[in-house]
């Protein structure tokens, strides 16, 4: 039992270091840093940078990482986030997002996208404690420095001055700002802390773990659950929980190292983020309450004229594409258009709810893996495996949901994410599910006596599909249900004091998206033949919500623009586009997540603007900002009757 | 005394070590209008929050025609004939006027939300546009408003639930000298409307409207009821005056 | 702002035409009011007439929409608190004005924060000098202080902070008459060595008997201002308070 405490002990330590990191800028500036796993990354790539290739002394290295390279990163997240501390939680967590996607393909474009074996900071080699139980250095080094790290976490916030100031922003910011405390000096000294242990978290782990792009964030997603122990703001309950988290984890490794115990091992961290989560409910507070929610700016003009619009859009397509098209660029905008039928899910559950999930990829994985295990020999079961991955996908959501709807922003979008990490683990990782890492395929599949192995047909049925959900959603959006999701996201508690359920309209929401995303799922199985578990992983509900977010996630068209900017990523285009397209993608929702309408929407409002600009056509509300200090007016009676 | 049409007994609340409310009891009798004073962070607003459910109680209860609804959802409240306003404008900014009103309607009767019988929710909504005078600015997104047509929106919103007793937080704050006189016709309006009226709790910094419209006042401080009564009384109560002039203010005033 | 370089002699703070709203809901419309330097003025009103919107707007805790305010001949309607904070203007905030999770010494350490100036010892000491009750509680952490204690705590720190203009905003709310005269006697002795203040009072009669000039606010307007003794008979101060008099 002994060595898998220590080998508990030595994890823990790591993932306490995380958390610690994560709580400390949450209390001090309200963000919750969804990118910590993507700073550990980039650091732990730095450090290999600097020590294995350019062969730097790693005593050198360590203090540069620690003294340059956080401070700046952590300056720069403090940039970004600063601007947005009146902003709603939902633009803080999509900017979040946006910066874990920006680290995790900035990355490979810097470093490469290879591999790596990092060996550990500390000497190589062993020693024995007591008779029997092994430690290496590594293991004994991790657990001291963590702790020296702790215990320095520790004296710098009650011994110094700085300590104090923090702790008087976390206890009363205003208050502490009316006796000359600069809150944003003491965010930046959270900041630029966090950072630092950010980098040693991403370092420890990496020569645990080897240097891999996509394990690194999730390895540290690990760390969340403890956070979250501490309810965001408790660091020594963080602490201790992390430590615990270790332990638990390879105290049941002792037990099983195959199968299902094992991949419940990995299991664990998401799985007590979720338990966590349901159980303190609403007990959990944002330590700043959001502001108002966003609302859209875009004029929308005639909706009969938009409807009618867009139907006819969907006939011309239908028309004019195939002849136009090649072959299998027809083929790649059937894909696209599957994949904007999941968008338009994350339309209505983000933009006009305000709930974020990343977990809709997630749905559609159980649509596709439903159609190809029971349509994949025998196409002609494909309209049943439809309503069949619907039938599951539903109560799916519906056990997520119920006990975490009444959570409100970040945790909620915090639920989401533990759930989409479970699948992919305990589901899509299930050989038995999943076909392993080659997938299955779907190659025959049949509606009625129409074959769906042409792909004229996967573009028809497609089109077919995108264009009565898109109807769909436009025509309800019109009507009383486009009152009740304007309600609640507007303002909840007049919605729940008027006599409208909150949990009950979140819910349905979230079962209608989770339906509509399995049968968007299933559509892309049908158009990708082999259905491979990583296009329905966490990181793939990630890109979908970016991309939507970019596209408009107010704007049923922001669905389809959602769908055009993947369709890029499947046309055979120059390397360099698939190398920064994600990159260009994180970086616009950074700068863009306050502008709900998306992008194109700023894009022609800015291009309008210069027009009128260029045009000499002034719009007084622009060019004639009231002035928040006005000169007086010289009334002066007052002062005249003191002395 | 006539049997209360809502009552809170015994209410408490603490946020943290604070104590918001402290063994609060009111009632609010049918077919009148209670006045509900006190200074700020007296704890007002946390008991509309209990009385809606927006906030459970440490301790007490809510009665509603001698019925429990301490665990009753809000939505259920709301149905049940308890609508309220909010002292910071609480719109659906991104509906259109009638539109705030109609979701009102259709989210206090069953059904609503499928469209069910949208034509008599467009009659109801209809009637109380023009009875608060805003048929002009129907068609205006809510968000774009001023505070004046705000509250009248939000008071609108709850006249559409057709609410047995309503709850007004600070419904003249923001508001000058004439929407205020303005206000106070449209609220004696309201509850005077014969049978159908709902009673009012209304929460007012005005002591001046107070004082004219209610017919029954409690007054809180610090979380602690420290007097209650009709209007004449309550203008003379030493503790009241205590508490809004100073120890010394009494001599001085009276 | 273009009046910077043309200071009033002997007024320490000048508002004027100041407004202020919250979320479109207007709280102050075109305060004007002065605090001359030494002097204390008190600024009355019924609750909700923006007596502590005044305070922050000119702490910089809520911005103004429109006017401008001037503190010592420099325009402050644009700075942020921490900043105000730095000019010499010390705010008790409504409510308790401490840290509960830090310890009364470290509360009180806080005075030394805005200019960076001062040992944080002495200011402890000074304090303790002010209310011999806090000696005894240094270690202790200011949320498990009694309520009384907490103001003792607020008001100690106000003034070893050294402020140039001082702004209480009702001080005395909540507390047992004793330790209300106690924390008058602070006040009056501060006034006595003449720190300049802005008083914020539920106590009508106490506030005007420390001040040398009076304001009354309501519904966000000023309705009538005067010399205490002016004020204390004023009618529009007792109509403002209990709706007498109309
Ligand atoms: N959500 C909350 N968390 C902590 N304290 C609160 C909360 N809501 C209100 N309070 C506190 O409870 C007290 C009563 O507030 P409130 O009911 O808003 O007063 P009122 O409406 O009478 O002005 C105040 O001290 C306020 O600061
Ligand atoms: N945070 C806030 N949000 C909305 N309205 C507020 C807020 N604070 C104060 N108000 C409103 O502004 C007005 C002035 O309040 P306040 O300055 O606190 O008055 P006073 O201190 O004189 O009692 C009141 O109508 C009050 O309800
Ligand atoms: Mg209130
Ligand atoms: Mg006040």
């Amino acid at each position: 039992m002994l060595p898998y405490i220590i080998l508990g002990l030595f994890a823990g330590s790591i993932y306490a270091l995380a958390s610690l990191g994560i709580v400390l800028t949450y209390k001090t500036t309200g963000v919750f840093n969804f990118a910590y796993g993507g700073v550990a990354m980039f650091c732990a790539y730095v450090f290999w940078q600097l020590r294995d290739q350019w062969h730097l002394s790693q005593w050198l290295v360590i203090p540069i990482l620690l003294v340059v390279v956080a401070p700046i990163l952590g300056l720069i997240l403090e940039a970004v986030f600063r601007p947005l501390a009146t902003a709603s939680a939902e633009v803080q967590i999509v900017v979040a997002l946006g910066m874990l996607a920006f680290f995790i393909n900035l990355v490979p474009i810097i470093f490469g996208g290879a591999d790596h074996q990092l060996t550990s900071i500390f000497s190589q080699g062993h020693f024995h404690w007591g008779k029997h139980v092994v430690v290496t250095w590594n293991e004994a080094g991790t657990f001291l420095l963590t702790m020296a790290m702790a215990a320095g976490l520790y004296v710098l916030l009650r011994r110094t001055r700085l300590g104090t100031a923090t702790r008087a922003v976390v206890d009363n910011r205003d208050l502490a700002e009316l006796i000359g405390v600069n809150a944003g000096t003491v965010g930046q000294a959270a900041w630029i802390i966090s950072t630092g242990f950010a980098a040693l978290a991403g370092i420890l782990l990496s020569t645990d773990e080897g240097l891999v792009t996509y394990v690194l964030p999730a390895l540290v997603i690990y760390a969340f659950a403890p956070a979250v122990l501490g309810r965001l703001t408790s660091l020594p309950l963080a602490f201790v929980g992390a430590v615990a988290l270790g332990l638990l984890q390879n105290i049941l490794a002792r037990y099983s190292t195959t199968g299902f115990p094992a991949k419940l091992e990995g299991s664990i961290p998401y799985l007590a983020l979720f338990v966590l989560l349901v159980i303190y409910g609403r007990r959990l507070t944002e330590v700043r309450s959001s502001l108002r929610p966003l609302t859209g700016r875009a004029s929308t003009g005639s909706p009969r004229w938009q409807f009618g619009g867009g139907l006819a859009a969907a006939v011309a397509a239908a028309i004019v594409l195939p002849q136009v098209l090649g072959v299998s660029i027809q083929h790649d905008v059937a894909e696209a258009m599957a994949y904007s039928v999941i968008a338009l899910t994350l339309v209505v559950l983000t933009g006009w709810t305000g709930q974020i999930s990343v977990a809709q990829m997630s749905f559609a994985g159980v649509g596709a893996f439903t159609a190809a295990h029971l349509a994949g020999t025998h196409g002609s079961l494909f309209p049943l495996a439809v309503v069949l991955g619907v039938a599951i996908a539903v109560p799916l959501s519906l056990l997520v949901g119920l006990p975490s709807l009444r959570l409100t922003g970040l945790f909620l979008a915090l639920a989401t994410l533990a759930f989409a990490l479970l699948m992919d683990n305990l589901v899509f990782g299930s050989t038995s599910i999943s076909g392993g890492l080659t997938g299955l395929n779907i190659t025959a599949a049949k509606i009625g006596p129409l074959s769906l192995k042409t792909y004229t047909a996967q573009f028809y049925l497609c089109l077919f599909v995108l264009t009565i959900v898109g109807a769909g959603v436009f025509w309800l959006k019109r009507g009383p249900v486009g009152r009740r999701l304007q309600m609640v996201r507007d303002a909840p508690d007049a919605a729940a004091t008027l006599g409208a359920s909150l949990t009950l309209t979140k819910l349905a929401v979230f079962a209608a998206g989770a339906a509509v995303a399995a049968v968007g799922g299933s559509l892309l199985a049908v158009t990708q033949q082999t259905v491979d578990p990583s296009n329905f992983s966490f990181n793939q509900s990630l890109e979908l919500l970016l991309v939507v977010v970019v596209g408009g996630r107010l704007l049923v068209a922001g669905a389809l623009i959602a769908g055009g900017l993947y369709l890029v990523t499947l046309l055979p285009l120059p390397s360099v586009v698939d190398k920064y397209f994600p990159l260009l993608i994180a970086i616009n929702v950074i700068f863009l997540a306050n502008e709900p309408d998306g992008t194109l929407a700023v894009a022609i409002r800015q291009t309008r603007f210069c027009l009128a600009v260029l045009y000499r056509r002034p719009r007084p509300d622009v060019l004639l900002p009231v002035p928040s200090v006005l000169p007086p007016t010289g009334s002066r009676e007052l002062s005249g009757q003191h002395g | 005394m006539v049997e209360p049409l809502l009552a809170a007994t015994d209410v408490t609340v603490r946020f943290g070590g604070l104590v918001a409310l402290d063994h609060v009891d009111l009632e609010v009798a049918p077919g009148g209008i209670t006045g509900l004073i006190g200074p700020n962070g007296a704890g007002k607003t946390t008991l509309f929050n209990v009385i809606t459910g927006l906030r459970q109680p440490n301790q007490g209860r809510v009665l509603l025609d001698g019925s429990d609804i301490s665990r009753w959802p809000t939505q259920r409240r709301a149905r049940a004939g308890v609508a309220r306003t909010f002292q910071r404008l609480e719109l659906f900014v991104g509906l259109s006027v009638r539109d705030n009103l109609l979701s009102a309607w259709e989210a206090s009767v069953s059904g609503g939300v499928f469209g069910r019988s949208g034509a008599e929710g467009r009659a109801r909504v209809g009637e109380v546009l023009s009875r608060l005078g805003l048929v002009s600015v129907a068609d205006r997104r809510a968000g774009e408003l001023p505070t004046g047509l705000g509250r009248m929106v939000e008071l609108g919103r709850a006249l559409c639930t057709r609410p047995r007793v309503l709850l007004l937080d600070e419904p003249s704050s923001g508001l000058d000298a004439a929407e205020t006189a303005r206000f106070r016709d449209l609220l004696l309006e309201v509850v005077g409307q014969d049978a159908g009226g709902p009673s009012v709790l209304l929460v007012e910094h005005d002591v001046r409207l107070v004082m004219e419209v209610c017919d029954q006042i409690t007054v809180l401080d610090f979380g602690k009821r420290i007097a209650s009564g009709p209007p004449e009384e309550i203008r003379d109560d030493p503790a009241v005056i205590a508490a809004y002039l100073g120890d010394q203010g009494v001599t001085d005033v009276a | 702002m273009w009046r910077d370089d043309a200071p009033t002699p002997g007024i320490l703070l000048e508002l004027e035409r100041v407004s202020v709203s919250y979320g479109g809901i207007r709280a102050l419309s075109d305060v004007s009011l002065v605090v001359p330097e030494g002097c204390v003025v008190a600024l009355l009103g019924p609750n909700g007439a923006g007596k502590t919107t005044t305070l922050r707007v000119i702490s910089g805790l809520a911005r103004a929409d429109g006017g401008w305010l001037r503190f010592g001949g420099r325009s402050i309607g644009r700075l942020v608190p921490h900043a105000i904070s730095r000019l010499g203007i010390v705010h008790v905030p409504e409510g308790r004005g401490i840290f509960p999770s830090l310890n009364v010494a470290e509360n009180l350490s806080m005075a030394t924060y805005g200019g960076g100036t001062g040992n944080p010892d002495v200011v402890v000491d000074q304090a303790v000098a002010l209310f011999p009750v806090l000696g005894a509680r240094l270690g202790q952490q200011a949320g498990t202080l009694s309520g009384g204690e907490q103001q003792m705590l607020a008001l100690a720190r106000a003034f070893v902070a050294r402020p140039r203009l001082l702004m209480l905003d009702e001080i005395s709310m909540g507390l047992a008459p004793l330790v209300t005269a106690q924390l008058f006697d602070a006040i009056r002795r501060g006034a006595a060595a003449g720190i300049s203040m802005l008083l914020v009072e539920q106590y009508v009669d106490a506030a005007l008997e420390l001040a040398d000039y009076g304001y009354v606010l309501e519904k966000g307007r000023i309705v009538d201002m005067g010399e205490p003794a002016d004020l204390r008979t004023s009618a529009a101060l007792t109509a403002a308070y209990l709706g007498a008099g109309r």
